[in-house]
């Protein structure tokens, strides 16, 4: 080969999936170049598919024993002749390994654009933010920021990307006695300090449950029972988007991104519903996309949803814990089809997560440590 | 369309080997290069093409034509899954060639800038290298042994990335 020219070969590697990307860096001193190049990182970030990140506990007290688990990625399947939905493990990481992220517990908190967020809390220097690249295996510490404990608190954390480009966290901190319920933190990646902002969303409520945010079109959503409210990472502004759409006994639900729209997937004892907010922000646009009963194949006693993506031809997957099978499962919701996958165990927690090239040293040079 | 082809405008391509394809404009549109020629109005009758030989040239042709009878996305937004279909196992039996020839097809369609003949090429490339080894993917695209990484660079590399190669 080697006369293939750049924007050929740049087309071709950019189409391929992670490992085997890294497989070509070692194939010859041209493709290392190229794959090293900004111009490639943002090409096939562009073209990256959605996958699944799974905080992954190796036993059922394993968070109270300060063991951390592991990080698990899995690629959804590109090509309709499989018939799959999910491909097998492409990586896994001990976070008890020697050295990596030194302290205590840590759970993942958010994703954006193959970086992910992850929170550690516990012990004596606990409540720290860490950004992570899995595939680079870059990771770093952000400095603490002002609201913290080095107990166990209520915290809500946002991770994305704003129109502009900026990456942000933000971080939601509850006080128990303060005029202000909730302080409001927001770092930007780069800038080596944590903002405070003047005045949190007042309408959050004291929450019974941590819950991430999910990032679309630069908001990050959260949903506090059932009002769905959104922060703009650009002019870092809060927005109440209002109630979202239920029905009465749909006690269970959580918010996921589907077909570039908002959803919320909830579920009682009879059925599962995805309401869909069709026009971003716009509350009459809320309307009903899908509803499954339950029938012999969903196992409404023994499962638990966690997360929804979209699948190949238009479908949507919701991933499960199958308490009965002890196992990860997908389900497509339009075809009726589960899949199991090789994840035994208590799972934690899943999410989309989209794998990329993106260097943490971009952002910013000291602090950046390679696991 | 195919009752239109037959009184339309006609556009000559030479080979570098020196072999002449006629084909029906609407046909040689399918290449942006082309098309800017045409309307630059800097194409003679005889458009030649110095550095594609006639094996790799009857292949973009063959694919030119079946894309240019095919109704495009744009004339109609329901157009009928069948032809939809048809015009994706069209591209799948098209690409069943050997590596050599899909080389010089995907050079030629950057040459003539054809865009979807483009994709479909790089695609089918990605789909043979992936989950490959680094040595099987070199042996399937004939990699220059010149450019390869000195022992020790491809031992840091791997090692930079084990997680990968287990």
């Amino acid at each position: 080969m080697g006369y293939l020219p750049e924007n050929v070969m740049y087309n071709v590697l950019s189409r391929l999936p992670v490992k085997t990307i890294i497989h070509c860096k070692c194939v010859c001193k041209d493709w290392q170049n190229l794959i090293l190049d900004s111009y490639f990182v943002d090409l096939h970030l562009s073209r990256s598919r959605e996958g699944l990140m799974i905080h992954h506990l190796s036993h059922q007290n394993a968070l109270s024993d300060g063991k951390t688990g592991f990080l698990k990625f899995v690629e959804t399947e590109d090509e309709a002749d499989h018939h799959r939905m999910l491909r097998d493990l492409v990586m896994s990481i001990d976070l008890n390994g020697a050295n990596l992220f030194p302290y205590t517990t840590k759970v993942l908190v958010g994703s954006v654009n193959g970086l992910i967020c992850l929170w550690e809390y516990g012990g004596r220097k606990g409540d720290n933010t860490y950004i992570c690249n899995p595939i680079t295996r870059e990771y770093m510490m952000l400095p603490k920021q002002n609201f913290h404990t080095n107990t166990y608190c209520e915290v809500r954390y946002g991770f994305g990307v704003s129109r502009k480009g900026e990456y942000k966290v933000i971080r939601m901190f509850e006080r128990s006695k303060s005029p202000n319920p909730v302080e409001v933190e927001v770092y930007t990646l780069g800038t080596n300090h944590w903002r405070t902002l003047d005045q949190g969303p007042v309408y959050v409520k004291r929450h019974d449950h941590v819950m991430d945010g999910l990032l679309l079109n630069g908001y990050v959503h959260w949903m506090d029972s059932d009002i769905l409210f959104a922060f703009d990472l650009d002019n870092e502004k809060f927005h109440l988007f209002g109630p979202t759409p239920r029905r009465q006994r749909e006690s269970f639900s959580f918010l996921g991104v589907l077909k570039g729209c908002v959803s919320r997937f909830s579920w009682s004892y009879e059925r599962f519903t995805v309401w869909m907010m069709k026009e971003h922000g716009i509350k009459k646009s809320w309307h009903k996309e899908l509803e499954i009963k339950y029938n012999t194949i969903t196992r409404v006693d023994t499962w638990l949803p966690s997360c929804l993506i979209d699948g190949l031809n238009n479908t949507s997957i919701l991933i499960v814990y199958d308490g009965e099978k002890d196992k990860l499962v997908a389900y497509c919701l339009e075809t009726d089809r589960v899949e199991e996958t090789g994840i035994y165990d208590n799972i934690f927690k899943v999410m989309t997560y989209r794998p990329s090239f993106l260097k943490l040293q971009n952002f910013q040079s000291e602090g950046v440590h390679v696991f | 369309m195919s009752t239109s082809s037959s009184s339309s405008k006609k556009i000559v391509l030479k080979s570098a080997d020196n072999e002449t394809f006629e084909i029906d404009e609407i046909v040689a549109l399918e290449s942006q290069a082309i098309k800017n020629m045409i309307e630059d109005e800097c194409a003679d009758n005889v458009i030649p093409l110095g550095n594609i030989d006639s094996k790799t040239l009857s292949k973009i042709i063959e694919y030119c034509k079946k894309h240019a009878e095919s109704p495009k996305k744009d004339d109609n937004a329901d157009i009928d899954e069948k032809a939809v279909e048809d015009l994706k196992s069209f591209d799948a039996e098209f690409a069943k060639v050997d590596m050599p020839l899909i080389q010089d097809i995907l050079m030629a369609a950057n040459f003539l800038n054809i865009d979807n003949l483009i994709g479909l090429m790089c695609r089918t490339i990605a789909d043979r290298i992936k989950g490959k080894t680094p040595e099987e993917i070199r042996k399937i695209l004939n990699i220059n042994k010149n450019d390869l990484l000195s022992p020790e660079q491809e031992a840091k590399a791997r090692e930079e990335n084990s997680w990968a190669f287990d």
